[in-house]
């Protein structure tokens, strides 16, 4: 993999094809795009993390009428530019970019926390596929022992894109559905939706009903 | 001395208010609109007031109703986007007005039920607060409901512009206007007035020319999107006492897209010129979405005629989104389809407001 230069990410910005680099908005792209990648901003709506009466979140499909949902482990608060978000030590929260990104199928995105942040104990490490689109999810969490107030808007991550040397594409039919495709806000986990976990499940209920080891 | 249910009330409409300061509103101006109604709960509930009960009990039910919605308009409970194109016409219709009008304000709140409604400001509070109490509100104040599914579905939510629409009838008294100034004007599927109308005929009639004018309203700045939601929500709606059949509304509004003449539309325009206000016209701008949609990127909006003019581009796209045997849309289902494409719409309206915040800044000297 190559490391896409400053001068490629702004072509690619610059350009009409619909399979080029886009990212909107890019309020200071002189300052934004650096000369190894391009600096991200924090969005405006949150998922956060929330003590609930069930004792863990269940990933395994159950029938139990008192399994919850993913998301009732979580509640949504919105903020606007220049607003601030804390970030308790220990609790996750769910977050985007400001801007929405859409990623060539040629390219693969990786995003690191900018070294403030990590210097604060934010850190965050993940990647965009070749060919997503949407605003990226940003997994906040503070490894510190402070609450932080983040600054929606402000720059929190940076991404440099690799060439992978050929197209793959986030949206392809004949794979599995994408989960979080289009997304402009934070989106909770979906892997209580990963295809294995239903093998999985009937697996264990297969052994528990033949009373085999 | 008995026990005041008025008095608990207003106790009790303190302590939320009170709580909704901890809000953080992203418009500061309901914070002080708070602080406008807990000093109107201070005046009521003073021990020394000699108010009469009725007053009291009158403008106890005004701050209750304003409690509700301001309660509603929360950021999370908001549906930002929407209200911010609802801002952009509300500010077109207001900059007509003379000096020294208030600023209006748009509240929400969230219903479990299918059905949008406007909320007027009781007949006669400004009146009651400035001669009972010596006080008045900064603002005026634009109650609207929706419901709660649609709260980041801004297509489904074209029908605020209708709502819209009422308060501007109810604010610049048209659709009375219209009666008055047209005696004699026939409104679709009703048969032509009476000589001597009862109430029941007179509430419908009146009723009735509302709703259109609150439709056509809608059209000056969703074009088609109000008539295919209109078409969508209440397809097959009888003429009741309180709205004309759906296939009336649409054809009335079609009329003013398609620029024909229509009796209704003369008789709005001419209560319009009445009150100094603007006639109905087409005031949106469609950007072109089908590039950036296709590529399932939010498109740019330059104006704020086209925020209200990407609700009618992209109900289009979304009419014709499914039937394309194309990527990307081929590979989603119409359910991912829709919830895709409403959220294009939210995030281009919402890079318009953050673009508009951060140019102003840095424009500042």
């Amino acid at each position: 993999m190559k490391l896409v230069s400053r001068k490629a990410i702004l072509e690619s910005l610059g350009s009409d094809d619909s399979d080029s680099l886009f990212i909107d908005p890019l309020l200071e792209p002189d300052s934004q795009v650096n000369p190894i990648g391009v600096d991200l901003r924090l969005g405006y709506d949150f998922l956060v993390s929330i003590m609930t009466r069930r004792p863990a979140i269940e990933l395994a499909p159950s029938a139990d009428r008192d399994r919850r949902t993913i998301s009732s482990h979580f509640q949504e608060t919105r903020r606007d530019l220049g607003d601030t978000f804390i970030l308790y030590p220990n609790q996750i929260a769910l977050g985007t970019t400001l801007e929405y990104v859409s990623v060539p199928k040629g390219m693969l995105g990786e995003i690191v926390s900018r070294s403030s942040f990590n210097r604060l104990g934010v850190q965050l490490s993940t990647s965009i596929q070749p060919g997503y689109r949407g605003c990226v999810s940003l997994e906040l969490f503070n490894h510190g022992q402070s609450p932080i107030e983040l600054v929606v808007g402000g720059r929190i991550v940076e991404v440099r894109f690799y060439e992978i040397g050929n197209e793959l594409d986030y949206i392809d039919a004949e794979r599995a559905p994408r989960k979080y495709l289009g997304n402009v806000r934070p989106v909770v986990s979906q892997a209580d939706r990963d295809s294995e976990l239903r093998s999985l499940a009937e697996i264990r209920s297969r052994r528990i009903e033949d009373g085999s080891p | 001395m008995p026990h005041s249910l008025l008095n608990t009330n207003l106790q009790l409409l303190d302590s939320k208010l009170q709580a909704l300061l901890d809000t953080a509103y992203f418009d500061q101006r309901i914070l002080r609109y708070v602080d406008s109604l807990r000093a109107i709960i201070g005046k009521l509930t003073d021990p020394a007031s000699t108010l009469d009960e009725t007053v009291r009990v009158f403008v106890s039910h005004q701050v209750w109703s304003a409690t509700e919605f301001i309660a509603g308009s929360a950021p999370r409970l908001q549906p930002y986007e929407i209200v911010y194109g609802l801002q952009c016409a509300v500010a077109e219709w207001f900059a007509a007005q003379r000096h020294g009008v208030k600023a209006p304000l748009i509240v929400t709140s969230l219903v479990q039920e299918a059905n949008f409604y406007f909320k007027g400001i009781a007949q006669g509070f400004e009146e009651v607060l400035s001669n009972y109490l010596g006080m008045s509100i900064e603002y005026e104040i634009i109650q609207i409901k929706l419901p709660e599914v649609y709260r980041r579905k801004p297509l489904y939510t074209v029908a605020l512009y209708h709502e819209l629409g009422h308060f501007m009838d109810a604010r610049f008294v048209i659709a009375q206007n219209v009666d008055i100034l047209c005696p004699n004007l026939s409104l679709p599927g009703m048969s032509a007035p009476s000589a001597q109308p009862g109430f029941l005929e007179r509430t419908q009639r009146l009723t009735h020319i509302k709703e259109y004018f609150a439709d056509l309203f809608a059209a000056c700045y969703c074009r088609s999107a109000i008539k295919r939601f209109l078409e969508g929500f209440i397809p097959t709606s009888l003429p009741s006492l309180t709205h004309p059949a759906t296939h009336d509304r649409i054809q009335v509004v079609q009329a003013l897209l398609e620029g024909k003449p229509h009796v209704l539309i003369d008789a709005f325009n001419l209560a319009l010129k009445a009150r100094a206000q603007p006639e109905l016209q087409l005031r949106f701008d469609r950007p072109i979405v089908k590039s950036c949609f296709d590529a399932i990127r939010p498109a740019p909006i330059k104006s704020d005629a086209q925020v209200h003019g990407i609700l009618d581009a992209a109900w289009e796209y979304l009419d014709t989104a499914a039937e394309r045997n194309a990527e990307p849309w081929k590979s989603l289902s119409d359910l991912e389809i829709e919830r895709v494409i409403n959220d294009l719409v939210e995030k281009s309206i919402r890079n318009r407001m953050i673009l508009e915040q951060w140019t102003h800044e840095a424009g500042k000297p």
